[in-house]
């Protein structure tokens, strides 16, 4: 949930008239607003591509993380509030239930099912790998290693944060000021 | 002669030296790391705080001259050893960021890489809090580490 403060010129607009005068571009507001945040979509999901490990595209459906959240925003007003979200906990949990880890980083657990981009498991014996990957066994689903959809992985060492929630918030924020200048400089 | 440090490299070590010793005179035996990953090293035991400097925003200073303004991204990840020492860390760093810092210029005396000077020039400023949040990942983590961690993001500028 995003709120958005207004600049007042002091001994211009008593504030009652200012509110009066902001409620006339509300809708401007909101337009602008809008394409905002479709930028906003467009940098989490470059900026997750940029920084993860394991690159490349997954056969079918979206291409990864960054596509199922920018593909999943919305901008509601609810009274005097406008909420911008990005991405659907429920398909997220499905289909990219490490979302969260990729966010936050931390230390996963003791084995975990995971997926490589393209399906080409790196070694997990190469030192910059979190994971080490058993070449000998079995997926979730019973077809081999590799064969399958996803990979049982053995974390090494802890995955780093990426952090693309507080970018993307830190980018919307920016937007949102110079669009509120803009708007209420037009008082002066 | 002194190799003196990047604006950059003296907002982080700047911060860090801040933070340590403010923890260091309020709380015992709060470990300070300066990377993510350093925090679940297997000798060092919680309470962890982690800071590091993540990202940098630059833009011109003003139109009509070449100067730039950075931005810096500094995190704080808390690794605690209960629910109520994360918020009372939490707490306590917030406090003492909000009023600033001092900014100090390191660099590596003549002849010497193992040791640092730093010279103390202006002030280190919090532009925005970014995030402060509780990071809950247990169903993913059975790490100790990890379970009661919080995150802090903020925006600096010298």
């Amino acid at each position: 949930m995003a709120e958005f403060e207004f600049t007042i010129n002091k001994g211009k607009d008593t504030i009652e008239e200012f509110i009066q005068k902001l409620r006339l571009r509300e809708d401007e507001f909101e337009q602008e607003l809008k394409i905002a945040t479709k930028d906003a979509a467009l940098y989490m999901r470059n900026y997750i591509n940029r920084r993860k490990k394991r690159k490349g595209e997954r056969e079918q459906g979206e291409r990864g993380l960054g596509e199922a959240l920018s593909k999943r925003m919305t901008v509601e007003r609810y009274g005097d509030r406008i909420s911008v979200g990005f991405g659907e906990i429920a398909y997220l949990k499905i289909h990219h239930s490490y979302w969260r880890v990729l966010n936050d980083g931390g230390m996963i657990a003791p084995r975990t099912m995971g997926f490589f981009g393209n399906r080409q498991a790196p070694s997990g014996r190469q030192r910059n790998q979190v994971f080490h990957y058993n070449p000998k066994g079995l997926n979730k689903d019973g077809t081999p290693y590799g064969k399958g959809t996803s990979f049982l992985l053995y974390p090494k060492k802890p995955a780093r944060p990426i952090r693309y929630i507080s970018a993307t918030r830190r980018y919307l924020s920016s937007r949102v000021n110079k669009l509120v200048k803009q708007l209420t400089t037009r008082f002066k | 002669m002194a190799q003196y440090f990047t604006e950059t490299r003296n907002c982080e070590l700047s911060t860090l030296y801040y933070l340590e010793t403010q923890l260091a005179s309020a709380w015992s035996g709060v470990t300070l790391v300066k990377s993510f990953n350093k925090a679940y090293a297997k000798d060092v035991s919680l309470p962890v705080v982690a800071v590091a400097l993540e990202d940098i925003s630059t833009e011109r200073r003003e139109i009509g001259t070449t100067a730039i303004n950075n931005l810096y991204t500094i995190a704080i990840d808390i690794f605690a050893t209960s629910d109520g020492m994360r918020l009372d860390l939490v707490d306590f760093i917030i406090n003492q960021l909000k009023d600033g810092w001092t900014y100090y210029i390191y660099s590596h005396p003549s002849g010497s890489n193992a040791t640092l000077d730093k010279t103390a020039d202006g002030k280190i400023r919090v532009n925005s809090f970014v995030e402060n949040t509780r990071v809950e990942i247990s169903e993913y983590s059975q790490d100790v580490k990890d379970r009661y961690r919080h995150t802090i993001v903020i925006e600096i500028r010298k």
